[in-house]
């Protein structure tokens, strides 16, 4: 499990297919995915056990320190070759949906994918009118790389869709500044709470 | 058999995997990525089915039937009606008029017979050859993805390119 202050990430189980069942059918969530409609839970079922086998891919979920799971959050594409990935998160419960679980979350995950997989970038993709994605994303030092013209289709339209990544090296001057300070101090001030 | 001006685009048969092998050996073969290098002849050979049981990878050859390279469409998308194209020419036949052509003939595939509406393509810095044959077929740059692939102990830039089908119908 991977601590922080306000969320803890856990590595996803069967036993979260009610949560994740749920999250897919709150369709205001996900017009911000490029995901078909799901309706079965068996499918979706389907879906969780083959992310949970695959080998370019670790599913984390979100949760509070009550232990109340909130959201989701995944590396995937996984390349240790060229040794990057692509980061996915999502807040399912609708009452949480702010920037500062977000933001913890990301921020835990990148430390994890920088720090202990070694990872010379990570990107993320956001479709142009996921604004809040798109501040998370800047938030983190995420620098816009690609606009991807008419790439998803959404609600009857195309919509664009923006490419960002974020270097190591970034990512090490996020952690020398003052926010990244900020950031690591929470992640940090758990550890020492758990010694 | 896929008919252009100067190139046909064909399935990938048995018989072509000692010729792609012996090419896979020499250069680095993108479109074989997932076997990895330094694959050995019985591995491709036995594993044929796995590795291009895909309908979308062909040969490219000249009217002569002389292999000139690979193509390829992949990652499609049929919700938002999309794939990913690559190519690559052996070495002697790096030639804008085949290349072109190759992409040509495969996109008029993609678009004109599988009813899709974007085609994406990567090409790393290094690349110039696919670069300005991407250019060349008409297709538009999306943006550089900084650092994304290691090649020869650096990191290199990779660079997006699409084409849409009206572009391509407007041009032909």
């Amino acid at each position: 499990m991977i601590k922080g202050r306000t969320v803890n990430l856990r590595r996803i189980t069967m036993a979260d297919l009610p949560n994740v069942f749920k999250w897919w059918q709150d369709k205001r969530l996900m017009k911000y995915y490029d995901e078909l409609p799901v309706h079965t839970p068996l499918e979706v079922e389907h879906i969780l056990r083959q992310n949970i086998s695959a080998a370019d891919r670790i599913d984390y979920i979100i949760e509070t320190k009550q232990k109340e799971s909130i959201g989701r959050i995944f590396l995937s594409k996984i390349n240790l070759e060229d040794r990057h990935l692509e980061i996915h998160t999502m807040i399912g419960e609708k009452n949480k949906r702010n920037m500062f679980f977000g933001a913890e979350a990301a921020f835990l995950m990148l430390l994890h994918a920088f720090h202990q997989l070694g990872m010379h970038k990570v990107y993320g993709r956001v479709m142009e009118y996921a604004k809040e994605a798109e501040v998370l994303q800047k938030e983190m030092g995420f620098i816009k790389e690609a606009v991807l013209k008419k790439q998803y289709f959404q609600k009857g339209q195309y919509c664009n869709g923006f490419l960002y990544g974020l270097l190591d090296r970034e990512f090490e001057a996020l952690l020398e500044s003052p926010k990244g300070q900020k950031y690591l101090a929470a992640s940090q001030s758990r550890d020492k709470m758990r010694t | 058999m896929l008919d252009g001006e100067k190139v046909n685009l064909r399935r990938i048969e048995k018989a072509d995997l000692w010729h792609l092998w012996e090419w896979h050996e020499r250069d680095e073969l993108y479109l074989f990525k997932a076997i990895k290098s330094f694959v050995s002849w019985d591995e491709i050979h036995d594993n044929y089915f796995k590795h291009f049981a895909w309908k979308g990878d062909f040969i490219t050859q000249d009217k002569e039937n002389r292999i000139l390279g690979i193509c390829s469409y992949h990652n499609v998308s049929w919700k938002n009606r999309s794939c990913s194209l690559s190519f690559r020419m052996q070495e002697g036949y790096y030639d804008f008029l085949l290349s072109v052509d190759t992409i040509h003939v495969l996109a008029s595939l993609i678009f004109n017979e599988l009813n899709l509406i974007k085609i994406d393509t990567f090409a790393p810095q290094t690349s110039t050859f696919d670069i300005q044959t991407f250019e060349k077929a008409g297709f538009v740059p999306e943006g550089v993805l900084r650092e994304h692939v290691f090649r020869d102990d650096k990191y290199l830039d990779m660079h997006i390119f699409s084409l849409f089908r009206e572009d391509f119908n407007n041009n032909d």
